[in-house]
């Protein structure tokens, strides 16, 4: 199946210049593009989606076009915000930013997925926590937070250990447990299709014992808030009873965002690159 | 003081695995450790040893149980 491009009338929008083409274009600022993004036609949906839309997530079918647009918007304007945030232009991010709730001071494991804006809630927790150190695929430029890069084998392998270590000196760890396939994931059902998750953040939390929390950002309209939600506790005495509930109430999770705002679905990378299916570009 | 039999014997009881080589890998084709295992293996070899084993750990450290054993018994000696 073909993947969905952008319309050439947006690319300037969305490209941030990376294109060379564009390179001449000023990109617009992220409030203005936004708001852009809302009045342009989506391409014809994705059957895979439709289908994920109408048997997974329970959308009406006369509803399913109104769904689609605000789903379509929330993929480009993660881009938009993603962009922003790479290229160093944080303070656009930061006009769209609603009101942030409070994420404490102690040392937390905060667990993300790709969910709403890419890269927006490690900006987020790293603006509300004192020592925030992220595990990442990919750098952002987003500052103020310690990235250890999984860029090799070597540093996947390490990765438990290096959040360890920023725990007991006292950071807060970030990191997303949405993974594709490999050796440390377990299985999981998301919006009905089979998925993995990775299983190094719940067993983590019962080695430390400090229990882990979601921090997705979300869309609020055209404004980006922090969504915080506390994970079980891992049982280290049953383990097994313990992983699964936290499993499940990780995806619920995800799920729950996802069905309040479809703009929050992202429909790019984590999940999507599983079993849903990537239905768009990354 | 622990000494390379002593390294190799923590090796076995968090990976449990047996019979293994110095040039196999530590890892999931190797011995059969994951990250998480991994990380058992150096809060292990620390407690045995009371040295912070964490802060020079590079790639090649981490290439085969010989380079580890190594590894890790050179830094007890430094």
């Amino acid at each position: 199946m073909s993947r969905t491009t952008f319309p050439p009338d947006l690319d300037p929008v969305v490209s941030m210049g990376a294109d060379p083409i564009h390179q001449r274009t000023r990109p617009w600022p992220l409030s203005e593009a936004l708001e852009l993004a809302a009045t342009v036609e989506p391409p014809a949906a994705d059957p895979r989606l439709r289908s994920l839309a109408i048997r997974g997530l329970g959308v009406r079918r006369r509803k399913f076009q109104d769904w689609y647009r605000r789903a379509w918007w929330g993929w480009i304007a993660s881009r938009m915000v993603g962009g922003r945030l790479n290229s160093g232009r944080s303070e656009e991010v930061e006009e769209v930013v609603g009101e942030s709730m409070p994420v404490g001071s102690s040392p937390t494991i905060f667990v993300g997925a790709h969910v709403g804006p890419a890269g927006a809630a490690r900006y987020l927790l790293a603006q509300g926590v004192d020592r925030l150190f992220c595990v990442a695929a990919t750098p952002m430029a987003v500052g103020h937070e310690e990235v250890h890069n999984v860029k090799s084998e070597f540093h996947r392998k390490t990765a438990p250990l290096a959040m360890l270590s920023a725990l007991e000196s006292r950071r807060s760890v970030y990191f997303a447990a949405d993974g594709r396939h490999g050796p440390d994931v377990a299985d999981a059902r998301f919006l009905k299709h089979r998925v993995t998750i990775r299983t190094q953040l719940p067993q983590l939390s019962g080695r430390v014992q400090i229990p882990a929390r979601i921090a997705f950002a979300t869309w609020r309209g055209r404004q980006i808030g922090l969504h915080l939600a506390d994970l079980p506790p891992i049982e280290t005495s049953d383990l097994g009873s313990s992983l699964s509930r936290w499993f499940k109430s990780y995806v619920a999770e995800i799920e729950a965002v996802g069905r309040a705002d479809p703009a929050n679905l992202r429909l790019v990378g984590g999940f999507w690159r599983q079993g849903a299916g990537g239905v768009f570009d990354d | 003081m622990i000494d390379r039999s002593a390294v190799l014997e923590a090796l076995e009881q968090v990976s449990g695995a047996e019979g293994f080589s110095e040039h196999d890998s530590l890892f999931e084709d190797g011995i059969g450790l994951d990250s998480m295992g991994f990380l058992e293996l150096i809060l292990e070899l620390e407690a045995l040893t009371g040295v912070d084993l964490r802060n020079d750990l590079d790639e090649p450290a981490v290439l085969s149980v010989g380079a580890f054993v190594e590894y890790v018994t050179n830094h007890i000696s430094t």
